[in-house]
């Protein structure tokens, strides 16, 4: 037997090792020859029929042990803001990380209009990630902090709040913020992060998550957002990004968050990055970074010019990213980031919840030649054209979706949604309330496109820090438009149609391939990539319209392209001459806001085999699930409060998942 | 809570009859302190959030009210070295490696467990391994001891069963003795109980089989471990008659306030005697009686691994689906079965007798709901047929299992049942919104549970009399069921004039196993004459097929299996299933239950995932293929007087 000795041989030092090799020499001949089966180790005998007896020879009987892949996806939102955040507390938000907490479990709870609410069901994960940029000065502010008031532009804002113009002020302090205009005295309290009263709100925000973990139930991350809204080249550009431990608070009280403001901080993500490799070096702690709204980065959140510097990025760059980056957040309630209808013209579901008026502020208006570098699955594109440059891939990223409330409630449901901030809470006019506007530009985003989304889907083994965080890593995740559908996605080489009818696909996709979020490389002689995809309704939810594969890939010419292939629909619907599969219909009843699930299936399930593959050219896959037609958000508050919407509102949607995608790698 | 003096409207009548009516006229109503005008009034709004104030169940909970360890005389006496401490941690989703040497781990964690030892001697096989002072005072405690400690454990359990289960003789009856045990068991379940996450009940199995008949009940109490503390088990030693179980159970609660239940199960080994219309002691049930059962036992353990006791073949000759899993040789002192036993035997026609009894006594002493179990003695609550480790640890996966013996034939009259007739059965979903003992329990106690053969089917099923077809399509249809309906286990009363019962359905298989073929809906009742019919009616079919006039789907689902390689397809059947029904048939004047059951397409029986397995022929005498399914607790309709 060599396998137990050579597990021995490599727990031992240099000099061991020599020793076994000289007993081994000394050993009298006859031993070996009398038994070539058996081997000696210094403690003793091993002999092959021994082990036999204890070694199984085959699986074992119950096909469940010894399985360690995941078994469920969790659901959860990586993105709460709670009245610690500046900008929510100045819209009205009064709700707090205990709260936000207590409503994930799904607690009812007053939301700050004085609305009772709760979640149609508990999540299972959640991480509060207030801004860590005038982290809880919100607070302090409330109260008439003295120190803050001693400031014109402060009690100027504070008067406004008082007279109840929150709204104002939470636009003025956003204004102030992205166009570096922020009073001294909150750009010292609010930026420096050693600060005692900043320390001490950002422990608080540490303990509600403590407190509120439960290994096992739920999982409460400690995590914080890092707002930069200045690209180097100009402001209100957004480069957000959520930080989220792996860790407890014992590690993450040892070091202070980074916000954006120079000194004390840094709008580089570079400098985040930075950060990050000190706090996992100081603590031997993990923490990661998920960036969001591209759509409203103006074309600076996933750069081939790097706009700090205005030079092509650098493989440090991308290994950097690659490293601290490995999810985005897709969607959200500032807009859906799958893809642009301009950047994907053939695909008659890319105009989805399509934010695209300018940056984040409205200061800049959008030109079509930034919407390259602001959506996914156009970054994922050029990922690989960069991979092919530099050696690595910096948009090797997986998908989630997540809230980005200013409410500290995480509502994604159409039926349930409280809005973005707490200003757009349920009331009668927020639908036709601008939520942003630059009237010098002429851009205006109306209340009404705020977007119900987004949650979190994550296979992982167990509802832990580690273990949520080790799938993040992994990206073994997929995005979600608020359902809380059930998908699948692996690839590999030998998926068959049979694959799709046993009962536990999962045990063929774990072992014949990889899940979402993997790798395929080396495609071996004449295969082709083949996929197992799967999807079961949100149990208390709408019906699947159709399972869809979207490929991009890179031509030996260095073209990049991308398809999307429907791979598996309900009913008996035949694509027509065109290629495209009809619309699955509509059951919505606008007025009454409700709908049936007389269309649609509950399950979709399919091997799909790449009909285009070619294994000299770099390629990713991503699942997009579709539901059929639901009402949306504008129609249940229209039957609310007894509206009628303006035309250009739409009243249905159709709700979707985005996987993280699978790499095929020449 | 003292009467009003007078009644709401006649208050207002009094109001109004003094007021002046110039205040009418300015909309202004006055109370007796103050007046509130319409303008001023608060508006009681309509929450925005639909979830805002819902209470109503909304998950359903598996567990498995009945699992031995190596705590029970006959599972730890017999080879199962695994307790409490190791079936809760396999429970909760561990991997765990068997009493006979086999690695164990569940498809998905359960969400509870009540470990129910036999409260006969309960711990013996860990007190003998200890050897216990007490216990070895006792001479049949010593003698199984030094047998056992001899490595003659056959002769020891031979021995003990002689003298303790024949000549009933308890080793046990010094109180210190049986406290120790009883704590230990307590401590077990107060460990491992985490509120929100996992359920660890305290409970324990009251094993009577006078006669042979199989008595049986599990005890399932509500509390934690300072109420149960203070009391000791019930056994059969102390009484062998269920109506001093119920008087036990009484005092229980009165001495802590607490509550508990009691489950009985394996009417199928009882020989007419589990639904009896007699007492044990051998009296007519009298209402006293069917107040009692109907209080202390408010389910029925409707399939497990010693057969599938819902129907029997010869009761609903017109059910085909009624033969499934059938034991029905005799009890356990080899007295066969006999067809007049039968009725008395199985749950439908226990349901439909209790129709008759309500009638006569003005209470229903059958008034159950259904729960699956294992009533396994491995520590291993395992349900599904590809991971099956058996009734006890003797036949615990391996080569053999096809041949041992599980119940005998002293007799020589065929009662003999074999090891491979046991049956990967059954687990028991709970409709509840918190996974807490409380919950559960008080969710166990209206009925809100229903059976299954070992799937995690999700099945719910509203009654009233408005709903209409398009309410079951409806995104909110439980929300709907709940407020103008009852949900399984409830009562429909007082027919609204000219107006049947609706029932609406909905069920989705279970995500890791078999697509469904059919929903069906089964309606007892008694006729004007005092006679009781049954009739079942399918309300949905997969596949597009349709009911035909016999009230069945026009065409048998099919079947994927590849017996050879215990595999099967999920290309037929469907993952959900819904219906809406209004009973044609009804008559207000007239008692009557309904239930539900789902049946999935064709899956390999567990024997053949063995002899795939293992390599050897299917034994014969079972099916290679079966159809798991399950039962929701009835809803009853009772005419008002």
């Amino acid at each position: 037997m060599k396998v137990p000795c050579g597990r021995l041989m490599k727990t031992m030092t240099g000099a061991m090792t020599t020793t076994v090799l000289i007993l081994a020499v000394l050993l009298p001949v006859s031993v070996l020859a009398a038994d070539d089966e058996a081997t000696l180790y210094p403690e003793g005998r091993i002999d092959k029929q021994a082990l036999e007896r204890i070694l199984p020879d085959k699986p074992p009987y119950s096909p469940y042990a010894d399985r360690a892949s995941p078994t469920r996806p969790l659901f959860g939102d990586t993105h709460v803001h709670t009245s610690f955040s500046l900008d929510a507390g100045a819209a009205g938000a009064r709700l707090g990380p205990v709260e936000a907490l207590r409503f994930a479990k799904g607690d009812e709870v007053m939301a700050s209009s004085g609305q009772r609410v709760r979640l149609s069901r508990p999540l299972d994960f959640m991480v509060v990630a207030d801004h860590s940029d005038g982290f809880g000065l919100f607070p302090r502010l409330f109260e008439g902090d003295r120190e803050l008031l001693a400031d014109p532009t402060v009690k100027e804002w504070y008067d406004l709040m008082k007279a109840g113009k929150g709204a104002e002020v939470a636009y003025a302090i956003v204004n102030a913020q992205a166009s570096g205009t922020i009073p001294k005295v909150f750009a010292v309290e609010g930026f420096d992060s050693s600060q005692p009263g900043y320390r001490s709100a950002w422990h608080e925000v540490i303990k509600a998550a403590e407190d509120a973990n439960e290994p096992g139930r739920f999982t409460a991350f400690i995590g914080y957002e890092w707002t930069s809204n200045s690209s180097g080249d100009g402001n209100g550009n957004n480069l957000h990004r959520n930080v989220i431990y792996r860790d407890g608070g014992d590690l993450a009280r040892q070091v202070d968050p980074l916000t954006t403001a120079q000194p004390w901080g840094s709008p580089n993500p570079r400098d985040l990055w930075k950060w990050m490799a000190a706090y996992e070096e100081k603590t031997h702690g993990q923490v990661l970074a998920i960036a969001h709204n591209g759509n409203m980065s103006n074309g600076r959140m996933f750069p081939i010019i790097e706009s700090f510097t205005g030079k092509k990025i650098d493989r440090a760059y991308a290994e950097a990213r690659a490293r601290w980056e490995p999810l985005i957040e897709v969607t959200q309630m500032k807009g859906d980031g799958e893809t642009h209808p301009f950047l994907s013209p053939n695909d008659e579901f890319a105009d989805y919840e399509t934010w695209d008026k300018g940056n984040l502020d409205l200061t800049e208006a959008k030109k079509p030649a930034m919407f390259e570098f602001e959506y996914a699955r156009s970054a994922l594109k050029n990922g690989l054209n960069l991979e092919k440059e530099l050696g690595v891939n910096p948009y090797k990223f997986g998908m989630i979706g997540s809230s980005d409330t200013h409410t500290s409630l995480a509502t994604a449901d159409e039926d349930n949604f409280f809005g973005k901030a707490s200003i757009s809470e349920p009331n009668a006019t927020r639908a036709e309330h601008p939520y942003m506007e630059n009237p010098e530009l002429g851009l205006k985003i109306m209340g009404w496109e705020q977007t119900a989304s987004g949650y979190a889907a994550v296979w992982a083994t167990e509802n832990t820090r580690e273990a949520i965080f080790d799938a993040m890593e992994r990206r073994e995740t997929y995005a979600t438009t608020g359902p809380r559908m059930i998908v699948r996605f692996f690839g590999g080489w030998e998926f068959e149609d049979e694959d799709a009818h046993t009962r536990m696909p999962a045990r063929a996709g774990y072992t014949k391939g990889v899940p979402m979020g993997g790798d395929l490389a080396n495609a071996p002689e004449g295969k082709t990539p083949t996929f197992l995809v799967a999807a079961l309704k949100d149990p208390i939810g709408a019906n699947l319209d159709r399972y869809q594969i979207v490929k991009g890939w890179l031509d030996s010419k260095g073209k990049l392209h991308e398809t999307v292939y429907d791979v598996v629909w309900s009913g008996d619907r035949e694509p027509g001459t065109d290629g495209k599969l009809p619309a699955v219909g509509n059951t919505v009843d606008v007025r009454e806001a409700t709908w049936t699930n007389t269309i649609g299936a509950p399950e979709l399930i399919a091997v799909w085999k790449d009909p285009d593959f070619n294994p000299e050219q770099p390629a990713f896959y991503y699942g997009r699930v579709i539901e059929i037609p639901t009402p949306r958000w504008t129609a249940y508050d229209a039957k609310y409060f007894g509206l009628q919407m303006p035309p250009e509102v739409p009243m249905t949607t159709q709700e979707r998942a985005y996987t993280s995608p699978i790499w095929y790698t020449p | 809570m003292r009467k009003p003096e007078q009644s709401l409207p006649v208050a207002i009548a009094a109001l109004f009859a003094l007021a002046p009516a110039g205040i009418f006229a300015s909309d202004t109503a006055v109370g007796p302190d103050f007046a509130v005008d319409r303008d001023n009034a608060p508006v009681l709004e309509k929450n925005y959030s639909p979830f805002v104030g819902d209470d109503y169940p909304n998950r359903v909970f598996w567990g498995d009210t009945h699992l031995h360890t190596s705590y029970s005389y006959d599972a730890g006496l017999v080879g199962n070295t695994l307790g409490p401490d190791e079936a809760y941690q396999f429970a909760k989703g561990k991997q765990v490696i068997s009493a006979t040497g086999v690695p164990a781990k569940l498809v998905r964690p359960l969400d509870w467990l009540v470990v129910a030892d036999h409260a006969e001697t309960m711990g013996v096989p860990v007190l003998i391994q200890r050897s216990d002072p007490v216990l070895l005072k006792t001479e049949i405690g010593k003698t199984v001891h030094d047998l056992y400690m001899q490595g003659k454990v056959y002769e020891a359990f031979e021995y003990y069963g002689l003298k303790v289960l024949v000549e009933g003789n308890n080793p046990m009856d010094d109180p210190a003795i049986v406290r120790t045990v009883w704590e230990e068991m307590v401590g077990f379940a107060e460990e491992h109980n985490e509120p929100g996450k996992f359920t660890a009940f305290i409970g324990f199995e009251w094993s009577a089989m006078p006669a042979g008949n199989n008595l049986h009940r599990v005890v399932v109490m509500r509390d934690d471990g300072d109420k149960a503390s203070e009391v000791l088990p019930f056994a059969a030693y102390d009484s062998d008659d269920p109506e001093d179980l119920w008087q036990w159970m009484a005092r229980y609660e009165e001495k802590t306030g607490g509550q508990v239940l009691a489950i009985p199960h394996n009417g199928n080994l009882a020989n007419g005697v589990m639904f009896a219309t007699e007492t044990l002691s051998g009296k007519r049930i009298d209402k006293d009686y069917a107040a009692a059962r109907a209080k202390w036992e408010p389910l029925y353990e409707v399939t497990q691994m010693k057969g599938d006791g819902e129907a029997h073949p010869l009761l609903s000759p017109d059910d085909e689906f009624a033969d499934y899993e059938r034991w029905d040789r005799g009890n356990w002192a080899g007295e066969k079965k006999t067809p007049e036993m039968l009725p008395h035997d199985y749950a439908r026609s226990a349901l439909k007798i209790g129709l008759q009894l309500e009638d006569k006594l003005g209470v229903n002493p059958f008034k159950f709901g259904m729960v699956g179990a294992t009533d396994s003695h491995t520590s291993l609550s395992t349900t599904r047929e590809d991971n099956y480790f058996g009734k006890v640890s003797l036949m615990e996966p391996g080569k053999e299992r096809f041949t041992g013996q599980i119940v005998p034939d002293p007799e020589g009259v065929g009662t003999a049942t074999y090891e491979f007739e046991t049956i990967a059965s059954g687990l028991q979903g709970v409709w509840s919104r918190e996974n807490t003992r409380e919950s559960l329990w008080d969710a166990m106690n209206r009925k809100e549970t229903y059976a299954t053969t070992g799937s995690r089917i999700t099945v719910r099923v509203f009654a009233g009399w408005d709903f209409d077809e398009k309410t079951v399509l409806r995104p909110d249809f439980a929300k709907v069921g709940y407020r103008s309906g009852v949900p399984m286990g409830g009562d429909l009363k007082a027919a609204p004039s000219g107006k049947s019962p609706r029932l609406m359905i909905r069920a989705l298989r279970d995500p890791d196993a078999a697509n469904l073929d059919r929903v069906q809906i089964i309606k007892g009742w008694l006729d004007a004459k005092g006679k009781l019919h049954e009739r079942i009616w399918d309300v949905a079919c997969s596949d597009g097929r349709t009911i035909n006039e016999r009230n069945r789907c026009d065409r048998m689902v099919g079947n994927t299996v590849d017996i050879e390689h215990a595999t099967y397809t999920n290309d037929i059947g469907e993952p959900l299933l819904m219906a809406y029904w209004e009973d044609p048939e009804f008559d207000p004047k007239q008692r009557a239950f309904y239930y539900v059951r789902v049946l999935e397409i064709p899956t390999p029986r567990w024997t053949t995932y063995d002899a795939a397995f293992y390599g050897l022929d299917l034994p014969e005498g079972v099916p290679p293929t079966q159809q798991e399914r399950a039962y929701t607790s009835p809803i009853w309709y009772t005419p008002s007087s």
